[in-house]
């Protein structure tokens, strides 16, 4: 099987791996290895002298697959020199090279290949760095990592980058490439002399540096392979060793100075970025190499724009910050020292305004807008220090600092506080309109503040299997007057805070069922015009939902009188059981006036299984949620059908129509009208007057909605 | 006058219960989940994810029951990586999505938090509680969370208790679930379905990870031609299938009667067996012990869920929970479909055939 895939390839890839006392590690990065997709042509296994018990696992790993090729060095010579001694050995055209304590996931080389077989032109092919944490077996994506993802997600790259395009990048941030996420091209490796073994741990990056550099690179935006973060790795441990890492450095500028790497060293001032894995270190360097002072000034610049970028700092603070931190890494102890003891002392000061700014809001006397901040770090703090229990006086002022709070949080949050029940087994149709009229009698209250936010609560009874809540979480989603909101399923739960919350709410000079207010009992709307305008407050714009109704009924519907329906639901929610009844009556008037379209704004399950009535368009089976539904009765031509939720959006976006109401049929008017009786006979022959009255010319004269294309016809 | 007075006297001894239970230290019957999405993600699985976590918590505590507190500052509603998620359309993604916070049993409240400094005082006020939460305070104010979000909290609680808390369907859908198939589908085995197809929706991502759909209407297709007892469910967004599954009568869609992801939630729960891509709704059903099959697998999330590129289960899973890390054909899923069928619908001993090796030689 593994041979045939391999001959499907035109390309070759061979994989090398040099282990020095990885026993530990290696069967999982060779079962990373042998378990690829597109499994490799070639697999070379060097040990370098292990005295673990590598071989072995090696050497079970060639019996099992006959693709791995070992070496064994008699003696430790050292991973470059293993490594250079391999090369002129591989016959394949591509290469990757593995260490033994990472790991490769199994698509690494199938997807690596596809781009590179597609780009053939390209130096390599690169994929995004992750790390595995040794001691914890987590995964650290850098690319999500807020502060760092600009450096490691390359999902802004596309497959193939040009070596004008790596330039733009690498004039941005740092493109990182280590040895582990990327597959090479041999004869490209070759022609720069292969890795330049004397830069060590870095003569990966560097190598693949230069042939991104003049080849370009092929890109893969997602982790491919992971690389150890172990203290005691090869990398690791070489780049603690500061005076390892200055030799490293001042052969690599010497490098940089050869004739043959000239447009590298060229397009490394361009982009410093490609110093800053060596951080202050390479200031050092150069500083004492004044050949290389054009780069030194170059990645002076670049840093203090990423520091001031990284810190959101202004210049002056930036230069200062970055002054420090020079003078620290020029080794001048006394400066540092002095400088270390004013930032801890400027913190002391910090940390004792933000606790006379606590204290000071505590006993109401900083009336200035608060930031949590301040509060964190006082609390935080006392917190530590109880939680280490080193006194009884730091948990006594523990306690009474989180005592006040509390305090204070409660006579923040009970002056606005409102309570919602929900008596009956459902939220039904009803339900959700009294959720609305209630959000609408709190936002006319005329003791209440214009910017005063509002508390909610609700209560509903966690034994009921059947609440179906998702519309009263739609509701609370899209409201502008509840601004927090809380769900009690927990008879405990409400009891042990609302009597507390009713009792302070009760104290308020406000309508008492207002304050706490019974969902399932029916509440008049009033309609006033300070009424109508809370209702309009209730509802926020959903520009979303609005955009997505206005196309659909440019194309489903156009040029029709759109009438947005709302029936009576059933308890299960859907309207059913009334859509059979008013269907008749539907098909009726549209053929007398076939230029009007019925948006049905209920669930209903009456075109499952076979083509819908074509007489109405049942938006919430197309796609449409609540949300929608709602926008849909506020941007319909006219509305008709219950006064529910749809319904009192209709009216909050002054829809002309047919309202189900009988509580408020003494408001009927020209355009908007309240009926008592809920046949649909009555509603369709009340709807038919205003139709004629704010439709379009051509329905008062009774011809379809596009006498041209005949679409309306259709319908 | 007098009722004033107690009112006062009833506040001033509860405020002295609680700075003495501050004392004491105590407040342990609750434990507190923080859900803030300016740094933690809109999506269907980390939530899920985050119910099972916050279960194994709150038990490891003995707490008795959960608080969740959803946080959505409207000026930043989601984290960067979500930046089409913004202050114009947030709400649509969180309504979307709340019904997801509905499924754990041990939930007492949830509280949704829009104001900043009300969200500061009340994570202050659990600090002050002494109340347990996650991610603790620290990791909160650090806005420190990776994703994808792991398993090491229920593998590690798996490993000591030998169970995981289960998700059930969302509070108050379970009856109507339970209902709406025995009046839709009576006697019928009910299969919940999810082949991804991110390609479709709006904002695509990892379209690698989509589902062949040509092999899933074929497999559909052979189910209802053999096995006319069964009926499909195709769960997910209104957008992610193709109208050609209108035409088959053995699959119905809940978001074209109008259901949203609650109802889809319970239905699942309340179904046969799950068979789909590695998504939302397969971590609901791995969750909720439904017999289920998860196709197309990512070798990238094993090291997240503690098991090998390989591993035929999740370490807490039932045997029947099967993990397939290939991309699924037809004769895959009718070999599952088959092997659950008989066992399932045929009133057979799933387990003992499954460990004689009877059934699902391929899939192993």
């Amino acid at each position: 099987m593994k041979v045939q895939d391999r001959r499907q390839h035109s390309a070759t890839v061979a994989v090398i791996l040099s282990n020095y006392n990885h026993a530990r590690y290696l069967p999982e990065s060779l079962a990373g290895i042998c378990g690829q997709t597109r499994p490799a042509d070639e697999v070379i296994v060097i040990d370098d002298g292990s005295t673990d018990c590598s071989m072995a696992v090696i050497e079970d790993f060639a019996r099992r697959y006959p693709v791995i090729r070992v070496f064994r060095n008699e003696r430790n010579l050292g991973l470059q020199e293993s490594i250079a001694r391999t090369l002129p050995l591989l016959t394949a055209d591509y290469l990757v090279w593995a260490a033994s304590d990472d790991r490769l996931l199994p698509l690494f080389i199938e997807k690596s290949m596809a781009l590179l077989e597609r780009h053939p032109e390209a130096g390599l092919c690169f994929s995004e760095l992750s790390v595995i944490r040794d001691d914890t077996a987590e995964i650290a994506r850098f690319a999500v990592m807020p502060g760092i993802e600009h450096i490691f997600d390359l999902s802004d790259l596309p497959e193939y980058v040009a070596p004008a395009g790596i330039v733009r990048r690498m004039r941005r941030a740092y493109l990182p490439m280590t040895s582990n996420s990327v597959v090479v091209r041999l004869d490209a490796l070759l022609s720069i002399g292969g890795y330049p073994g004397e830069l060590e741990w870095h003569s990966d990056s560097f190598a693949y540096t230069v042939l991104a550099l003049r080849h370009g690179a092929c890109v893969v935006a997602e982790t491919l392979a992971l690389l150890r973060a172990t203290p005691g790795s090869y990398s690791q441990q070489g780049m603690r060793d500061e005076a390892r890492q200055t030799a490293i450095i001042a052969r690599m500028l010497d490098r940089l100075r050869r004739s043959e790497y000239r447009d590298v060293r060229h397009v490394f001032r361009r982009c410093p970025s490609n110093f800053s894995p060596w951080h202050t270190l390479m200031f050092r360097v150069q500083l004492r190499r004044p050949g290389d002072w054009d780069l030194l000034l170059a990645y002076l610049g670049w840093k203090v724009r990423e520091y001031r970028r990284g810190h959101r700092l202004g210049w002056g603070r930036t230069v200062a910050h970055l002054g420090v931190r020079l003078l620290y890494a020029m080794g001048i102890p006394r400066v540092t020292v002095l400088l270390e003891k004013a930032r801890h002392h400027l913190r002391s000061i910090a940390w004792i305004r933000n606790t006379v700014i606590f204290f000071r809001w505590v006993l109401g006397r900083w009336h200035a807008p608060w930031t949590a901040s301040p509060a964190h770090t006082v609390v935080a703090a006392l917190s530590r220090r109880a939680s280490r229990g080193t006194t009884r006086l730091h948990r006594l002022a523990f306690a009474f600092c989180c005592a006040v709070l509390k305090h204070r949080e409660r006579l923040y949050t009970d002056k606005m506080n409102f309570v919602a029940t929900i008596g009956g087994a459902l939220v039904s149709q009803d339900v959700v309109r009294n959720m609305v009229v209630w959000q609408m009698r709190i936002l006319s209250l005329p003791e209440r503040p214009p910017e005063l936010r509002i508390h909610g609560s609700l209560c509903i009874d966690s034994s009921n299997e059947r609440a179906q809540i998702d519309r009263l979480m739609s509701l609370v989603c899209v409201s502008s007057a509840l601004e927090n909101f809380n769900i009690f399923f927990d008879h405990q739960a409400a009891a042990q805070e609302l009597p507390r919350l009713l009792s302070k709410a009760e104290q308020r000079p406000q309508a008492e069922d207002t304050v706490h207010f019974d969902l399932s009992r029916s509440a008049k709307v009033q309609l006033s015009s300070g009424g109508i305008d809370a209702l309009a407050r209730a509802f926020v714009p959903k520009f979303e939902s609005h955009r997505l109704l206005t196309n659909y009924l440019k194309v489903a519907h156009p040029r029709m009188f759109v009438v947005a329906l709302s029936l009576p639901e059933d308890p299960d929610g859907f309207c059913d059981q009334a859509l059979r009844d008013w269907l008749p009556h539907l098909r009726r008037l549209r053929s007398e006036n076939p230029g009007i379209a019925f948006c049905l704004l209920n669930r209903t399950m009456l075109g499952q299984g076979r083509p819908f009535p074509g007489d109405l368009a049942p938006v919430r089976s197309l796609g449409f949620g609540f949300q929608d539904a709602i926008a849909l009765a506020q941007s319909a031509d006219a509305f008709a059908g219950c006064f529910d939720v749809f319904g009192l959006a209709a009216l909050a976006a002054r829809r002309p129509g047919v309202y189900l109401d009988e509580s408020n049929s003494s408001q009927t008017g020209d355009d908007v009208c309240f009926l008592a009786d809920r046949s649909p006979s009555a509603c369709l022959g009340a709807l038919k007057p205003i139709m004629l009255r704010q439709g379009p010319a051509w329905l008062r004269e009774g011809q379809s909605a596009a006498p041209t294309d005949g679409r309306g016809e259709a319908r | 006058m007098s009722g004033s007075l107690v009112r006062r006297v009833a506040y001033a001894s509860w405020m002295a219960r609680d700075f003495l239970a501050l004392l004491r230290g105590a407040r342990r019957e609750r434990f507190a989940g923080i859900i803030d999405f300016s740094y933690q993600h809109y999506a269907l699985g980390d939530v899920l994810t985050t119910q099972v976590n916050l279960g194994c918590l709150a038990r490891e505590r003995r707490c008795s029951g959960i608080d969740i507190y959803v946080i959505v500052n409207p000026g930043a509603p989601a984290a960067p990586p979500q930046g089409f998620i913004t202050p114009e359309n947030y709400t649509i993604y969180l309504d979307n999505l709340l019904p997801a916070l509905l499924v754990s049993p041990m939930l007492r409240s949830i509280r949704l938090i829009r104001e900043p400094l009300m969200a500061g005082l009340s994570v202050l006020s659990l600090l002050a509680s002494r109340v347990a939460t996650w991610p603790s305070l620290s990791d909160h104010l650090r806005r420190r969370m990776t994703y994808p979000l792991g398993h090491g909290i229920i593998n590690r609680f798996y490993e000591r208790h030998g169970e995981v808390p289960r998700l059930v369907a969302p509070r108050g859908y379970a009856g109507w679930a339970r209902e709406f198939i025995q009046r839709q589908y009576p006697g019928r085995f009910v299969v919940s379905i999810n082949p991804r197809q991110s390609r479709l929706t709006s904002v695509p991502a990892t379209t690698y990870r989509d589902a062949p759909l040509a092999d899933w209407y074929e497999f559909l297709k052979t189910v209802r031609d053999r096995y006319p007892r069964a009926h499909f469910l195709m769960l997910g967004g209104f957008s992610e299938w193709e109208h050609t599954l209108l035409a088959l009568d053995n699959v119905s869609i809940p978001r074209t009667m109008g259901l949203t992801l609650a109802h889809e939630l319970a239905l699942l729960v309340s179904s046969d067996l799950f068979m789909g891509t590695s998504s939302g709704f397969a971590t609901m059903a791995t969750f909720s012990g439904l017999p289920s099959l998860i196709t197309n697998f990512e070798a990238f999330f094993a090291p997240y869920a503690g098991i090998p590129v390989g591993a035929r289960r999740y370490p807490f899973a039932s045997p029947y929970q099967l993990l397939m890390w290939q991309r699924e054909d037809a004769r895959l899923l009718l070999e599952y479909f088959e092997t659950v069928y008989d066992s399932l619908a045929g009133r057979r001993d799933w387990n003992a055939r499954w460990e004689d090796g009877h059934v699902g030689r391929r899939l192993r």
